[in-house]
């Protein structure tokens, strides 16, 4: 899995460059029609609603709580009950997926663990795009200095193996009081947003590069059109396509990093149901039950496959050229 | 000693440390059964064992070293003056020749050298070799971090706490000289700063054991590894890839007779359920099962036969801060120590360890007092008591913070109890959980102790001082800010005897003191399950020890597997 | 050309000493000491002091930074806080098996990779283009830790077929190996096939066939060193990422690797490890990138790396 998240060559960048500066198609609704065509990217569209919807109705259609374990009687509920195909003998028609190690409802934490999954993706993705994209923007049209420092910057982060980067900024921080609101949220958010916006800072400029040596730039800049609304109107719709690529893959990746994290213990604080804490509690016990780990991995699995797909149609539709 | 999670990135938490350890280390049962396996079986005279250590040791330098696991290879490689009797865990001679001659006012102990004993590389052990492993845990530039043992020595904690950057040569050397170790040609003496009926306890421990000036000077920083790690246990380790697996191999030299095992492999595995796939698997021949292990081995007749209870050296408490209302009243204390089920808390909740139905001291201990019924579960007794605290009827008994470190199977106990106290007192306690690490900084000051916590406490060395005074006393380590000066003036009194059983027996009405003035509700003592081979025989272990005992390693032997 | 390369290698100086700073900052930003280990059996304060102050780690934070950074220009790593062994040492004892490890994988991966996309791309749209990209979308998307805890479960637990314990003979390898590769070997597809299909629809490939020049001639002749030249460029980061990538495998199969030494480290607040494992990792991952960036300017004139 390295690769995905693993820092590009600035020869894979020039590459990068190489792709994004051929001609856009200037037709969105073509790109649409492209993209609804994709029945890969249809499916995972499908599952991100179900996905989605399940995260937002939570409270309603989980059965219980996610972190309680305590039946009415006052007992505790049984630890490593049995999904409903697995051994009858320590089946618990109350809990359908079963029980983890500590009596809490599986299905209940995999409902809930959606909400963390999802929030982890698009937050931390929302917060690159508009850094990211404002940045990379005033890097690209400006030069100077800006450009002297986004550069720099993005020498030291991406000599970070990102992960790994993620990795000590959790651990260390974590245990401090920014690590404590909301159970480490809004922490993982940062520090995926950290580690992540300077790819999007480095793809916006070099689009606006090559944009403003482009006739319509000079044009625009000739009858004296203010530089912002140059920005707003022309560089941004125009550079438009790979960051709405870039940010498609960025989701998952921000999903798949959560749950590494959760898997390494050093993610969102328990009780929190999230799917990789889930797989880590689940992991301890896989010699003598499989499902607790296996079923948050499932889930994991499919949410990414459909980023993916949707990330694919997205790129074979803006760019058909380009089919990796 | 320490127990440290299996879990590299658990930060330790006193129950996630609980339900990890015994992958690194298991603990053996109380009164030295040997073990279900012991009889039977012929030995294979090239028996191999493969047993798992966890993580990688940091360090197996006996002068040095703290956690579980190290002291497991030190005890395996190296035998003190002392060792103890697995049956009653208290110290009998080793390589001492005799008990040893303690001076009329306990503060002078002389212990005499066995003339046979023979480092694993023919070198005879000598007192010499003795004194220079003790002094080198009191060297500040050893950087022990058991050192404060021996603090009972005269002079060694003066030298020990010495700045080795700002001190002169001369004045380090000045230190030295004044520590109470002297050696001659047969024995060892010891001057110590006040008297210590628990000295003979302490000369077992890994801290003194002995060590050639030879293996220091050829192998320097790095004199732990094998060709230098040279001991006069009954193994010596033959080969150490870091991070993978040590190997040792019987010393034939061994004093008592060479040991039955000829090779003794110890992997190093950290995750617990990889551990017990690799038993399952025939990789490995002893395993510590977890909680999290038991529905599959109480399903399974094979394992279950395997299977034993073993107890372990630590006992957990409740801790209430005494100084703070409404835990400055004895009753309210009492009230709550009282009022929850040890016994439902296992089966319902912990599932792995023994209910804490006696005193601090855990069973398998000297001092272990089961008779002590100070804080047994009475519900009505609890309500008594609670209407006699002052509080009683005001708003200090409702909303009482119940402070936690933070983890799922933490939460699960701490919910428990607030349901117990809840339904059987009617107090309302509000579970607070606190990450790990700002936890530990929480218990440790006075000025931020909890009002209530959850602590546990694990043995250093099976001895009375250990528990009572180390963990009570208000001079020492005491967490709940409680005194009590008939508690302190027994406690001090019984260490200073030397007359051990005038000495269990005031260390009993202390132990009793600390039970009903409840500075600490017992909760429970830990314990773990290990599976063994059927073809592992002659174990011997005892609720001090890591994996496979510490004090009969030479008695082991593996039959012909299947 | 030797120009450029100085100036890369002088620019890495900077690069490395922030990461240094960053690095070095956050690890001492977190609470705690490394000698704070266990509120069961806590060291006495005075002896965590007295260890705070032989490690030098009771210094305020900029003193100990300058003293590491000027260790560090004698390219003295430092000792490990709570280990008996120099960084220096767990470095060179732990790094070798992590390379190993990640060289293995990128060499299957390539083994795969290669073939599978190039016969993808001859064979677009076939049932083989399908099956191979169905493949490569779950192998780049499919977290390895999943992988490898479905692994563990049917091959050593329910199937016995591998040790579960050890290091070093194929039989111990094989697993860790493969699932580590996956990712790597499934980008690597995408990428090999995308770069052939770009390829075969060049003029020139055209002209050769038209030609009359036989098939294989074209492929192997004209396309296949065009559509190398993406590929060659991502074989450093790939490189790069599958040896310091495999800390979560080398965890779950207990290798002996400095991936999980460094997990292990950054728990315990082993500040010498964290950072000598840290800058290992930069240096490593700006030499692969340097050498790609070489190899691109080799491989492919119209680049002039040079500039």
């Amino acid at each position: 899995m390295a690769t995905i998240t693993r820092p590009l060559s600035s020869a894979e960048r020039a590459a990068e460059l190489n792709v994004i500066t051929r001609k856009q198609r200037s037709l969105w609704q073509d790109a649409m029609y492209r993209l609804f065509r994709n029945k890969a990217a249809i499916a995972g569209l499908i599952v991100i609603a179900l996905a989605a919807t399940m995260a937002i109705l939570a409270p309603v259609i989980a059965p219980y709580s996610p972190t309680d374990y305590f039946t009415n009687n006052g007992k505790a509920a049984p630890t490593l009950a049995e999904p409903f195909w697995g051994d009858p003998k320590y089946y618990d028609p109350t809990h359908v997926f079963g029980t983890d190690a500590i009596g809490r409802d599986i299905l209940s934490r995999l409902i809930w663990g959606a909400r963390v999954s999802m929030l982890v993706g698009f937050v931390p993705v929302a917060i690159i795009f508009v850094v990211g994209v404002s940045i990379g923007m005033a890097a690209g049209f400006y030069g100077g200095w800006t450009d002297q420092i986004l550069m720099r910057l993005t020498d030291v982060i991406y000599a970070f193996p990102d992960l790994l980067f993620l990795i000590i900024i959790m651990a260390t921080v974590r245990n401090t009081d920014i690590g404590n609101i909301m159970g480490g949220l809004i922490l993982m958010f940062t520090a995926i947003a950290i580690v992540n916006w300077v790819g999007m800072a480095r793809l916006v400029r070099g689009q606006v590069l090559s944009l403003k040596e482009k006739e319509f730039i000079e044009a625009a800049r000739s009858i004296g059109v203010p530089d912002r609304r140059i920005m707003i109107r022309h560089l941004l719709p125009n550079s438009l396509a790979p960051v709405i690529v870039a940010v498609a893959f960025g989701i998952p990746s921000a999903m798949l990093a959560e749950a590494t994290l959760g898997f390494l213990g050093i993610g969102i604080r328990p009780p929190t149901a999230t799917w990789g804490v889930m797989i880590n509690e689940g992991f301890q016990v896989f010699s003598t039950t499989p499902w607790p780990a296996i079923l948050p991995a499932v889930f994991i699995a499919i949410v990414m496959l459909a980023f993916t797909f949707v990330g694919d149609g997205l790129r074979d539709a803006l760019d058909p050229r380009m089919k990796i | 000693m320490t127990q440290r999670g299996k879990a590299p990135w658990s930060f330790v938490a006193p129950f996630v440390a609980l339900a990890l350890v015994i992958g690194a280390c298991q603990a053996g049962p109380s009164t030295a059964q040997p073990s279900a396996t012991a009889a039977g079986g012929q030995a294979d005279p090239n028996g191999e064992l493969v047993t798992n250590l966890g993580s990688e040791p940091d360090t197996i330098d006996p002068h040095k070293a703290s956690f579980v696991g190290e002291i497991s290879v030190i005890m395996s490689v190296f035998e003190g003056l002392m060792t103890l009797d697995p049956k009653t865990l208290k110290p009998v001679p080793a390589v001492a020749a005799k008990e040893p001659e303690v001076s009329a006012d306990a503060k002078t102990w002389k212990f005499t050298i066995r003339d046979n004993v023979k480092f694993s590389d023919g070198a005879p052990v000598t007192a010499a070799d003795f004194a220079r492993g003790f002094m080198r845990t009191c060297d500040p530039k050893t950087a022990g971090e058991y050192s404060f043992v021996l603090y009972i020595i005269a002079g060694c904690e003066a030298w020990n706490g010495m700045d080795v950057k700002k001190a002169t040569p001369a004045e380090l050397d000045a230190a030295k000289a004044k520590v109470g170790i002297k050696s001659d040609a047969t024995s060892i003496t010891f001057s110590l700063t006040e008297p210590a009926g628990y000295f003979g306890s302490i000369a077992y421990m890994w801290v003194g054991m002995p060590v050639q000036q030879k293996s220091l000077d050829t192998g320097g920083d790095k004199w732990t590894e094998p060709a230098t790690y040279i001991g006069n246990g009954p193994f010596k380790l033959t080969e150490w890839k870091h991070n993978e697996k040590m190997v040792f191999e019987r010393n034939d030299g061994y004093w008592r007779g060479a040991p039955k095992l000829k090779k003794w492999t110890r992997v190093m595995i950290n995750e617990g359920a990889v551990a017990f796939a690799a038993y399952r698997n025939n990789e490995l021949d002893v395993f510590g099962a977890a909680a999290e292990d038991l529905r599959t081995i109480d399903s399974d007749a094979e394992l279950k036969a395997q299977a034993q209870d073993v107890p372990g050296s630590c006992t957990f408490y409740i801790g209430f801060n005494t100084r703070k209302a409404p835990m400055d009243d004895v009753n309210t204390r009492l009230a709550i120590s009282k009022a929850f089920d040890r016994n439902a808390f296992i089966t319902d909740v912990q599932k792995v360890g023994a209910p804490a139905n006696g005193g601090f001291i855990p069973p398998g201990f000297p001092g272990y007092d089961k008779d002590d019924s100070a804080q047994k579960y009475d519900p009505a007794a609890a309500k008594a008591a609670l209407a006699k605290s002052k509080y009683s009827g005001k708003p200090e008994l409702t909303n009482i913070k119940f402070t936690y470190s933070s983890s799922a199977r933490t939460k699960t106990r701490v919910e428990w109890l607030q349901q117990q106290l809840k339904t059987n007192i009617g107090i309302d306690v509000v579970p607070d959980p606190v990450d790990s690490t700002a936890y530990t900084q929480l218990v440790k000051k006075p000025e931020t102790l909890p009002l209530m916590f959850i602590l546990g406490w694990c043995a250093d060395f099976p001895h009375q001082q250990n528990w009572l005074t180390t963990v009570f006393h208000s001079t020492s380590l005491s967490r709940t800010g409680w005194k009590n000066d008939t508690f302190d003036k027994l406690t001090k009194q019984a260490d200073q005897d030397t007359n051990k059983e005038n000495a269990d027996k005031t260390y009993q009405e202390a132990s009793r003191i600390l039970s009903s003035e409840a500075p600490a509700a017992w909760l429970y003592y830990n314990a773990g399950k290990t599976l063994t081979k059927p073809w592992v025989k002659g174990v011997t272990t005892t609720a001090i020890d890591a994996a496979l005992g510490q004090f009969r390693l030479w008695e082991i032997f593996v039959t012909k597997k299947g | 050309m030797l120009r450029y390369v100085i100036r890369r290698l002088l620019l890495l100086i900077p690069t490395l000493f922030f990461v240094a700073l960053i690095t070095f900052a956050l690890a001492h930003a977190a609470p705690g000491s490394p000698f704070d280990k266990n509120e069961n059996r806590p060291l006495p304060q005075s002896t965590i002091d007295r260890l705070n102050r032989l490690y030098g780690i009771d210094k305020p934070i900029h003193e100990q930074f300058i003293l590491y950074m000027g260790n560090l220009l004698r390219l003295d790593l430092g000792s490990s806080l709570v280990k008996d062994r120099t960084v220096g040492e767990i470095i060179s004892s732990q790094f070798p098996v992590s390379a190993q490890l990640g060289l293995q994988a990128l060499l299957l991966a390539l083994a795969v990779s290669l073939p599978l996309g190039v016969i993808s791309a001859l064979k677009q749209n076939s049932g083989v283009d399908y099956a191979s990209m169905l493949f490569a979308t779950i192998g780049t998307t499919v977290p390895s830790f999943v992988i490898a805890i479905v692994a563990i479960y049917i091959f050593a637990v329910n199937l016995k077929l591998i040790p579960i314990v050890g290091w070093g003979t194929p039989k111990h390898m094989i697993l860790p190996t493969i699932i580590l590769s996956l990712g790597a070997m499934a980008f690597l597809t995408r990428i090999t096939r995308a770069s052939m299909l770009e390829a075969i629809r060049q003029d020139y490939v055209r002209t050769a066939r038209s030609k009359g020049l036989s098939e294989q001639v074209v492929i192997v002749g004209h396309t296949l060193k065009n559509a190398m030249i993406p590929v060659a460029t991502i074989l450093g980061p790939a490189t790069a990422g599958l040896i310091t990538g495999s800390f979560i495998i080398e965890t779950l199969f207990s290798v002996p690797g400095i991936g999980r030494e460094f997990i292990l480290s950054i728990n315990r607040r082993d500040y010498p490890l964290i950072m000598g494992v840290f800058l290992l990792y930069a240096f490593l991952i700006a030499v692969a990138n340097l050498t790609v960036d070489l190899v691109y300017g080799l491989i492919d004139p119209r680049i002039k790396v040079a500039k």
